[in-house]
């Protein structure tokens, strides 16, 4: 009997795990993203997925240990898409509360309208409060591109940045706004806007230590 | 910065007007070709979307005159807050007359929001006019003569245009040159700024200070009774109220708004001697002129 039962909770955890996995993965395959992974300027949930829809950029990442991210990224509609790899850490602070972190991304994404490859390199910092069902921080970030080809055209955005979230059950659904100046090498800069909603899932030691 | 021909139509473009042989092009009237339009989109600043309204001179069935091509091309900057669209109607009288149209699109129609994407914009229709089976194929010279033009704010930044990327010529409508503009840098490059009497946004005491920034050759047109909307269709309850009332017909002060742009462009990028004696000595039909 207890055997059973203990089957029955285990069928229904694996049905549970698997039923959120496939979710993630509909999100995360399914949903039109657009270069720069802003995403990872996120929340800091721990392990975690974060799926980020905005303007002219979308995001996602996956946070397969509290300081790495695998990212993807997408220009809408869809004048480039890429992947990457974001990194964080708490300089100062810590998980609650008050905490100045850093994080940096870089990735390659492919320019569609006139093919070509473009490194990216996305230098970040914010200053964030997090109690137990809100969220905000304030940063400054850097989301530079480079085209490999022999044009080499350089943008070098710097745009500041505001990000809100609150809990909501398991997941953390946000929204952030950025407004900066993309300095171009010989050419006028330009006004930078990004904008955007979230939802960021923990999983794993990151949903245990929400 | 690299700008590239991202979207390449075959086609022939839509017919904005028809072409006639009856249409001599003078004293502000349309010219006798026609006029087709067609959508070229390109990227700056590595992969910002720039979405370019090209109107060329074309024949009854929307392809260009390649038997008159390439022609002279006029890039034009958009005043604030204001699209692309609303200007059509002097691409498509300037096409008639001869030229390319280039009219980008800005972030949040703020021309000062991507200046760039107005060189931008030239530069994919240059590399669009050298593709082969393009719309736009051989429309244009790589080194071929261009001007820049713009209403209100647009008037800024085709003032920086010019001046940065040495433009043959610059037009101002209704609009003035930002201070800190490098004016000096295109010394002795023909100057046209052309403005109505009626114009409540900007201000003939401005427009006039802004013209006199700039260096001979140069001429201050004033359209009588033309406002700052005049220059503009579909002009809103919201643009008016911040306006002041034309006193003559807007057609009447667009074409003698007109004959003048057409004059400039003649003599600067046709080289055209009796339209350059006309900017230098001439009168204007309800135009008042300073030089």
């Amino acid at each position: 009997m207890s055997g059973r039962r203990t089957a029955r909770v285990m069928n229904r955890c694996v049905c549970f795990r698997g039923a959120l996995f496939a979710a993630l993965a509909a999100l995360f395959a399914a949903t039109d993203a657009r270069a720069d992974s802003s995403v990872i300027r996120g929340p800091d949930l721990g392990t975690s997925v974060t799926l980020f829809e905005g303007y002219p950029v979308s995001s996602r990442a996956a946070w397969i240990r509290p300081w790495l991210a695998l990212t993807y990224q997408q220009r809408m509609p869809f004048d480039a898409f890429g992947a990457g790899v974001g990194v964080r850490r708490t300089i100062a602070g810590g998980p609650r509360g008050w905490a100045l972190s850093v994080q940096l991304g870089g990735g390659l994404s492919f320019a569609t309208l006139y093919p070509g490859a473009v490194l990216e390199f996305s230098p970040s910092t914010n200053l964030r409060v997090r109690g137990d069902w809100a969220y905000f921080s304030m940063g400054l970030a850097v989301p530079a591109a480079l085209r490999l080809d022999a044009t080499g055209d350089v943008r070098i955005p710097v745009q500041g940045e505001l990000w809100l979230a609150f809990r909501t059950g398991p997941v953390w659904i946000g929204a952030m706004a950025a407004m900066g100046v993309t300095f171009v090498p010989n050419a006028s800069s330009a006004l930078s806007l990004q904008g955007g909603a979230y939802i960021a899932i923990p999983y794993g030691e990151g949903r245990a230590s929400r | 910065m690299i700008s590239v021909t991202a979207c390449s139509p075959s086609g022939p473009g839509a017919v904005t007007v028809a072409p006639s042989p009856a249409r001599d092009g003078r004293d502000g009237a349309d010219g006798p070709f026609g006029a087709s339009r067609v959508t070229v989109l390109t990227q700056a600043r590595v992969y910002e979307r720039v979405t370019i309204e090209v109107t060329f001179p074309s024949d009854a069935t929307g392809n260009l005159r390649r038997d008159r091509a390439p022609f002279p091309t006029v890039v034009f900057a958009a005043g604030g807050l204001v699209t692309s669209a609303r200007y059509r109607w002097i691409a498509d009288h300037i096409a008639t007359r001869g030229f390319v149209v280039v009219a980008p699109d800005y972030t949040l129609d703020l021309a000062i929001a991507s200046p760039d994407n107005t060189n931008a914009a030239l530069l994919a229709v240059r590399r669009a006019a050298q593709t082969a089976g393009h719309t736009l194929e051989g429309a244009i010279r790589s080194d071929g003569k261009v001007a820049a033009m713009g209403h209100s704010l647009g008037s800024v930044i085709a003032t920086w245009q010019w001046a940065d990327y040495n433009y043959d010529g610059v037009v101002l409508i209704a609009g003035l040159p930002a201070d800190g503009s490098r004016l000096e840098r295109r010394a002795g490059s023909r100057v046209l700024s052309i403005t109505g009497s009626q114009d409540g946004s900007a201000l003939l005491p401005d427009v006039t200070r802004g013209f006199l920034s700039f260096s001979r050759p140069r001429m201050l047109a004033v359209v009588e009774g033309m406002n700052h909307y005049d220059w503009t269709d579909g002009a809103t309850a919201a643009n008016l109220a911040r306006d002041m009332p034309s006193t003559r017909p807007q057609s009447a002060t667009r074409r003698d708004g007109m004959r003048v742009i057409d004059t400039y462009l003649d003599a600067v990028l046709r080289g055209d001697a009796a339209a350059t004696a006309a900017l230098d000595n001439g009168a204007f039909e309800g135009v008042t002129v300073t030089r």
